[in-house]
C-alpha cells in the first residue's frame, strides 16, 4: 500500500470517527441520555487536550526541552499569540501576528 | 402563512454569513498545515470536505508527521468531537419527525456553527406552523458552512503548497490551538486541567507516537473533573455576554 492510500484510508477513518459524535445521538434519539457529569468532562476535553498539545509543541526543538527563548523562536510567537487571542478574540490578527512573529525572528536572530 | 422551506433555507445561509470571519482564517490555516503534511491537494482538500473538523484534522495530522499510529489518531479525533455528542443531543429533536435519508444527511452537517446559529431557531419555531420546515433552516446554515469550509480548505492547500518553509506552517496548529484555549480558559476546573495537562505533558516529553500527549490530556481531563468548577473573579466581573455564549458552545 502506497502512502498516499494509507492516507486516503486514514482521512476516511477519521472522517467515520468524527461522523460518528454527530449521528449517533440524533439515532439514538430518546434511548439514550448523556449523564449529568458528561457535559463538563467534554468542556474540560478542550483545555485538557489542547495544553497537552500545545506546551510541549512550544517549549521542545530536536525533541529535547529548550527553553531559550534566543534559540526557541516559538516561545516568543506563543505568548504573542496567546496575549492576542485573549485581547482581541480574533483569530485572523492572532494567526497572522504570531506567525510574523516566528518569520521575523527566524530571519533576524537566524 | 407558514415560512417556505425555500425561504427557511435562505435565512438559515443568512445566519451563517457573519460566521465566514471565523471560518475562513481557521480553515485556511488547516488546510495550509495538512497540505505540508500529506503532500497531495486533492487528499487535503477531500480530507477537510469529509472530515468536517478543523481541530482533529489539525491534531491527527501533527501525529501523522510524528508517525503515531493510526489509533491514536482516531482517538484523538473523537475525544476532540465529544463534544457534538453534546450537539446531537440538543438538537436530535428538531429532527425527530423527519425520515432517516435527512437524519442522516444533516447529522453530517453538525459542526460548530451550524449548531450554534441554529439550535435557538429551531427550537423557537417547534409546536409552530413552521415546525414541520425547520429543518430548512438548518439546512441552509449547514450548506453554507459546508461550503466555506471546503473553500477554506483549496484555497489553504493552493497556498500551503507555493509558502516556503521558512514560514514555518507547521506552528499554524499551535496558534490555533492556543487561540482555542483563549476561550474555553474560564472556570477553575478549566485551568487545573490545562495545567495538569501541561505539566505531566511536558515531563513526558520523548515518549514515543506522542504518547506523553494521550496521557498528559487524560490526567488533565480528571484533575479538572475533581476541581469544583467555580468561576474565577475575573470571569464574573465580565460582561453579562460571557455566561451567555458559555452556555452556548464552548469553541
Amino acid at each position: 500500500m502506497s502512502d498516499l492510500q494509507r492516507l486516503w484510508l486514514t482521512a476516511l477513518a477519521l472522517a467515520g470517527v468524527a461522523y460518528f459524535t454527530r449521528f449517533s445521538m440524533v439515532a439514538l434519539l430518546g434511548k439514550v441520555t448523556l449523564p449529568v457529569w458528561s457535559q463538563r468532562m467534554f468542556k474540560l476535553t478542550v483545555p485538557a487536550v489542547f495544553m497537552a498539545i500545545v506546551l510541549p509543541g512550544v517549549i521542545t526543538l530536536n525533541q529535547g526541552i529548550a527553553l531559550n527563548p534566543v534559540d526557541n523562536h516559538r516561545i516568543a510567537a506563543a505568548l504573542v499569540a496567546a496575549v492576542l487571542a485573549w485581547r482581541t478574540r480574533n483569530m485572523l490578527v492572532t494567526m497572522v501576528v504570531s506567525m510574523g512573529v516566528l518569520w521575523a525572528l527566524g530571519w533576524l536572530v537566524g | 402563512m407558514p415560512i417556505t422551506p425555500r425561504e427557511q433555507f435562505l435565512a438559515g445561509m443568512r445566519a451563517q454569513v457573519p460566521n465566514f470571519a471565523g471560518s475562513f482564517p481557521f480553515g485556511v490555516a488547516a488546510g495550509a498545515f495538512t497540505v505540508t503534511v500529506v503532500n497531495n491537494f486533492w487528499l487535503s482538500t477531500g480530507m477537510q470536505a469529509l472530515m468536517f473538523a478543523g481541530r482533529a484534522q489539525m491534531v491527527a495530522m501533527q501525529l501523522e508527521k510524528e508517525h503515531a499510529p493510526l489509533m491514536f489518531m482516531l482517538l484523538a479525533c473523537l475525544v476532540i468531537n465529544l463534544r457534538c455528542l453534546m450537539y446531537g443531543t440538543a438538537i436530535a429533536q428538531h429532527f425527530r419527525h423527519l425520515s432517516w435519508p435527512w437524519k442522516i444527511g444533516l447529522s453530517f452537517m453538525l459542526a460548530d456553527f451550524t449548531y450554534a446559529v441554529s439550535i435557538k431557531p429551531l427550537g423557537d419555531m417547534a409546536g409552530t406552523p413552521d415546525a414541520p420546515t425547520r429543518h430548512f433552516f438548518y439546512l441552509g446554515a449547514g450548506v453554507f458552512n459546508i461550503a466555506m469550509w471546503s473553500g477554506d480548505g483549496i484555497i489553504g492547500a493552493l497556498l500551503g503548497n507555493v509558502i516556503p518553509p521558512s514560514w514555518n506552517l507547521d506552528f499554524v496548529p499551535t496558534v490555533s490551538f492556543i487561540f482555542a484555549l483563549s476561550t474555553a480558559l474560564r472556570e477553575q476546573d478549566d485551568w487545573a486541567a490545562a495545567v495538569a495537562a501541561g505539566v505531566v505533558s511536558v515531563a513526558l516529553v520523548g515518549l514515543p507516537w506522542q504518547a506523553g500527549l494521550f496521557i498528559g490530556a487524560a490526567v488533565g481531563l480528571v484533575v479538572g473533573m475533581v476541581t469544583k468548577p467555580r468561576v474565577r473573579e475575573y470571569a464574573v466581573k465580565r460582561p453579562a455576554s460571557r455566561s451567555a455564549d458559555n452556555k452556548e458552545i464552548t469553541s
